[in-house]
C-alpha cells in the first residue's frame, strides 16, 4: 500500500493540540504514514512529554532543527531524497511552514497529490483581527465616541498624528498581506483541503471559485476512546465538579464565568459546599486577581497544565466540562473555531457547559451532543449554575451524535476520501 | 387552576428554545404553571426539542403545532388554550431568570390584580452588557387602581410585553385579536387589554431576559424600513381601534394609550422622514399617512406636533423628505437634537 507523507511540526511526544489531532487521525486510519516532525527541541515547542502508544501504521521521521526555517529546508531535503516513495502528502498547520513545504514539494513533483489540512486560518485569523485597532485614536471619527472640542477638530497636530498612525498601520499590515498571499497559494495549489468545520470552510474558501470550494472537505476533530484511562476514579467530594482544560487568555476568557460564580456566592452562602471548579492550564493574571479579590478560591482552583492522558482522565472524572470560546462579535457573526479539546470532552462522555457564540462551530458541536450553550452574559451563566446546583438540572449526552466525533469514524471518512478521490 | 400560563411562540428557534424552556423548569413551581409552546409552522428541529419537554413534563408543558400565521396568531392560539389564571408571553429566544421566576409564581398564587408588572433586562451578548429596566417609582407589591394613579409615576414609560402579566380573563374580555402575519403586533398587546385593566400591581422582580445577540439588532431601523407596510398596517389598526373606543375610556386610560400611540407614531414618522432611503416612496407614504391621521383622529394628529421634526416637516409639507441632500441632513440633525427634548 502507498504511504502518505505527513508534514507536521508538531507530533507526539511533542505536546500540542495540532499534533494530537494528527495523531488521533493517523492512529485510527487504515493507511500507512511517514510523519516528518521536529526532533524535540526547546526553540518552539510546548514540551515533549506526550508518550502515547506508538502506531504500527505510522513511522516517525524526526528532523533535528533549531528553527522552523531549518526544519523546512531539511524536510524538503528529505523529500528530495525520497521523492519516488511518495505520491500523496498531507501538510498540517499550524505552523503554516508545513504548508510552505507543501508548496515547494508541489514544485518539485507536480504530479504529487497534496492534501493541505488547516487548523486555523493563516490569514485574517479572527483572533488576530479582534486585537487590531481599526480606528485611529486621532481620527475625527472619535468625535462620536468621546467629546471633541473644536480646537481638537481643527488641530494640525491631531491631523499629523493621524497621518503618522495610518502610515504605521500600513506597515503593520504588510505581514498580514504576506499571510494572505501564502493562504491563497496553498488553497489554489493544493489538490485537496481539510477543514474541521463548515463555518471555517465557508470563511476560508467562500471567496474562491466553485472548483476550489469543491476541493475542501470537512473532517471534524475527534476523540480516541482507547486513550481514556478507565482505571482512575475521582475522589468523591460530594460537590458538583466542573472542569476546564486548556489555554485561556484575554480573548478566550473565563471572566464572565467567574463573575457569575462571584455573583452567586453573594446570594448563596453554601455555594462552596456545592460546587468546585478546576481550571487546568494558563489563565491571565487579571483573572487570578479577580479570584483573590472576590474570595473565590474555596470554589475555583487553578491547576498547572497537565499532559494529554491525564487531561482525559480529569475529563472523565468531572461532572461538567466547561468549554469557553472567544467572543468574536464585531469581527464575526459566526464562530469559525472548533477547539480540538471539545472533541476530547465529547469522548469523556460528560455534559458540556459551553460558553460560546450562539452561532458557529463551537455552539453547533456542543448542541450536537446535547450540551449547554450559554451566551456571553453573566446572568445566563448564573442561571444555569443555579439550575445545576440547586434544582438538580441534568442532561444526557446524545450518544448517536457523539459517534460522529469518534476517531474511528472520522479516520474512516478520511480513508474513504483518500481511496475514492485520490487512489481511484 | 394553574396560577400562570406562559406562552412561548416558536418559529425556527432550535438554537434558543432549550435555554428558554430550561429557565422555566423548576421543580418547586411545576404544579403551578402551564407552559404553552406554539410552533408557528417552523420547519427546523424545534418541535423535536420541545417534544422531549412535553414527554418529561406532560402536566406542565403543552405543544400546539400550527400552520404559520405570525407572532400574533400564536398569541391568539395561546389565549384561547390557556388554563392559567394569569398569562404572559416569553419569546423563544429570550429566557427567564429562574430564581426570580420562582418568587414571581409564588406571589401570583395569592394575587388578584388585573395586571402584574415586573422589571426586565436586555442582555447584549455581543459585548456582554446588561441593560436593566425598572419602574423605579412603583412600589413593590403595591396594588394600584389604574384610574387613580398619576401617570407621571411611569415617567413616560408604558408596560410592554416583557414586563406584563395579564389575567387571562382580561385578555379574553378585552376582545384582543392580534393581527396575523404582521410584525410589531406587540403594540396591540400593550394597548388592547389595558382598556379592561382596573387594577395593577408591581413586583420588583427581575425576570425577563431579552436576548440581543448582534449589535445591529438593538437599533436596527433597517428592519422597520423593510417592514414598513407591516408597521403601517399595525398603527392604522391601533389608531382606528383607539378612535373607536376612546370615548368609553377613563381620562387616565386615554392619556396612557395616547402616550403609547405617540411613541409608535414617532417611530412611524421616523421610518419615512429619516431612515427610508427611497425618498420618493417615503414622501408619498408620509404625506398620505399624515392626511390619514388628520382625518381619523385630529387630536392625535395635533398631539404629535410636540415633536420638532414632525412639526418642521409639516410646515415644509414634507418636501425635504424628497431630498437626499446636505441641507436635508443638516435639518434632520437639528431636528433630532430638538426631538431629544420631547
Amino acid at each position: 500500500m502507498k504511504k502518505i507523507l505527513v508534514i507536521s511540526w508538531f507530533y507526539p511526544p511533542i505536546n500540542s493540540s495540532e499534533g494530537l489531532v494528527t495523531y488521533k487521525l493517523l492512529r485510527n486510519s487504515k493507511l500507512q504514514y511517514d510523519v516528518c516532525m521536529q526532533e524535540s527541541n526547546a526553540s518552539w515547542s510546548y514540551g515533549n512529554k506526550e508518550y502515547l502508544p506508538e502506531c504500527e501504521n505510522v513511522r516517525k521521521i524526526p528532523i533535528q532543527a533549531d528553527t522552523l526555517e531549518i526544519w523546512k529546508n531539511k524536510t524538503i531535503e528529505y523529500f528530495n531524497a525520497h521523492k519516488k516513495e511518495y505520491d500523496i502528502i498531507m501538510t498540517r498547520s499550524m505552523p503554516p511552514e508545513s504548508h510552505e513545504i507543501g508548496l515547494k514539494i508541489k514544485e518539485i513533483k507536480p504530479e504529487i497529490k497534496w492534501i493541505a489540512s488547516f487548523g486555523d486560518p493563516i490569514a485574517n485569523n479572527p483572533f488576530v483581527l479582534k486585537t487590531i485597532k481599526k480606528i485611529s485614536p486621532y481620527s475625527l471619527q472619535n468625535r462620536y465616541i468621546r467629546p471633541m472640542g473644536i480646537r481638537e477638530i481643527i488641530s494640525p497636530k491631531r491631523m499629523i498624528k493621524n497621518e503618522i498612525w495610518k502610515k504605521r498601520m500600513k506597515k503593520e499590515q504588510i505581514p498580514y498581506k504576506k499571510e494572505q498571499e501564502l493562504e491563497d497559494a496553498i488553497i489554489t495549489k493544493s489538490d485537496y483541503i481539510i477543514m474541521n468545520n463548515p463555518y471555517q470552510k465557508q470563511y476560508m474558501t467562500g471567496k474562491y471559485s466553485d472548483a476550489i470550494k469543491a476541493k475542501a472537505i470537512v473532517l471534524p476533530h475527534s476523540f480516541d476512546y482507547s486513550l481514556y484511562d478507565k482505571e482512575i476514579d475521582a475522589e468523591n467530594s460530594g460537590k458538583i465538579r466542573m472542569v476546564y482544560i486548556g489555554h485561556l487568555d484575554d480573548i478566550r476568557t473565563p471572566h464572565l464565568f467567574l463573575k457569575a460564580i462571584a455573583s452567586m456566592k453573594k446570594e448563596h452562602s453554601d455555594l462552596a459546599e456545592k460546587l468546585e471548579v478546576f481550571f487546568y492550564g494558563n489563565m491571565s493574571v487579571k483573572e487570578k486577581v479577580y479570584l483573590l479579590d472576590n474570595e473565590l478560591l474555596d470554589i475555583v482552583q487553578i491547576k498547572k497544565p497537565v499532559d494529554y492522558k491525564t487531561s482525559l482522565s480529569l475529563m472523565k472524572n468531572s461532572d461538567w466540562l466547561i468549554h469557553i470560546d472567544a467572543n468574536l462579535s464585531g469581527v464575526l457573526d459566526e464562530n469559525i473555531f472548533f477547539a480540538a479539546k471539545l472533541a476530547d470532552y465529547i469522548g469523556a462522555d460528560r455534559p458540556i457547559f459551553g460558553i460560546t457564540m450562539f452561532d458557529g462551530a463551537g455552539a453547533d458541536v456542543v448542541r450536537d451532543v446535547n450540551g449547554l450553550t450559554v451566551s456571553y452574559t453573566v446572568d445566563e451563566i448564573k442561571n444555569y449554575l443555579y439550575l445545576i446546583l440547586y434544582e438538580g438540572y441534568q442532561i444526557e449526552v446524545n450518544e448517536e451524535n457523539r459517534k460522529k466525533y469518534d476517531a474511528v469514524n472520522v479516520a474512516k471518512k478520511f480513508d474513504d476520501f483518500v481511496e475514492n478521490k485520490i487512489l481511484h | 387552576m394553574k396560577a400562570l400560563t406562559i406562552l412561548i411562540p416558536v418559529y425556527n428557534t432550535e438554537k434558543y428554545i432549550k435555554r428558554c424552556l430550561d429557565s422555566l423548569i423548576v421543580s418547586k413551581i411545576m404544579d403551578d404553571i402551564e407552559i404553552l409552546v406554539v410552533n408557528d409552522g417552523g420547519k427546523d428541529h424545534s418541535v423535536e426539542i420541545i417534544q422531549k419537554y412535553v414527554d418529561s413534563y406532560p402536566e406542565t408543558v403543552r405543544l400546539i403545532d400550527k400552520e404559520n400565521g405570525g407572532h400574533g396568531s400564536t398569541i391568539n392560539a395561546g389565549i384561547k388554550e390557556a388554563k392559567g389564571k394569569y398569562f404572559r408571553v416569553l419569546d423563544s429566544d429570550d429566557w427567564f431568570n429562574s430564581t426570580d421566576f420562582v418568587k414571581f409564581v409564588n406571589r401570583l398564587k395569592s394575587e388578584d390584580a388585573d395586571l402584574v408588572v415586573c422589571d426586565y433586562r436586555k442582555e447584549h451578548t455581543y459585548n456582554s452588557k446588561s441593560e436593566y429596566f425598572v419602574y423605579k417609582n412603583l412600589e413593590d407589591r403595591k396594588c394600584y387602581c389604574f384610574d387613580d394613579i398619576d401617570l407621571k409615576i411611569l415617567e413616560g414609560e408604558y408596560f410592554v410585553m416583557a414586563t406584563s402579566t395579564y389575567k387571562t380573563e382580561i385578555l379574553r374580555t378585552s376582545g384582543l385579536k392580534m393581527l396575523e402575519k404582521t410584525f410589531y403586533v406587540d403594540m396591540q398587546y400593550n394597548v388592547v387589554p389595558m382598556t379592561k385593566v382596573e387594577t395593577f400591581t408591581y413586583y420588583h422582580l427581575d425576570i425577563y431576559r431579552y436576548f440581543i445577540g448582534r449589535k445591529e439588532q438593538s437599533m436596527n431601523m433597517d428592519n422597520f424600513v423593510r417592514n414598513q407596510e407591516h408597521h403601517k398596517k399595525m398603527i392604522k389598526w391601533l389608531i382606528e381601534y383607539y378612535t373607536h373606543i376612546s370615548s368609553k375610556l377613563s381620562s387616565n386610560k386615554r392619556e396612557y394609550i395616547e402616550i403609547i400611540l405617540t411613541y409608535t407614531l414617532n417611530t412611524h414618522y421616523s421610518i419615512y422622514c429619516e431612515y427610508d432611503k427611497d425618498h420618493a416612496r417615503a414622501y408619498k407614504e408620509i404625506v398620505d399617512f399624515d392626511q390619514y391621521l388628520l382625518k381619523v383622529n385630529k387630536a392625535l394628529y395635533e398631539r404629535i406636533n410636540c415633536m420638532a421634526y414632525i412639526r418642521y416637516n409639516r410646515k415644509t409639507k414634507f418636501k425635504f423628505v424628497r431630498l437626499n441632500g446636505r441641507k436635508w441632513n443638516t435639518a434632520m440633525k437639528m431636528a433630532r437634537r430638538l426631538k431629544g427634548k420631547f
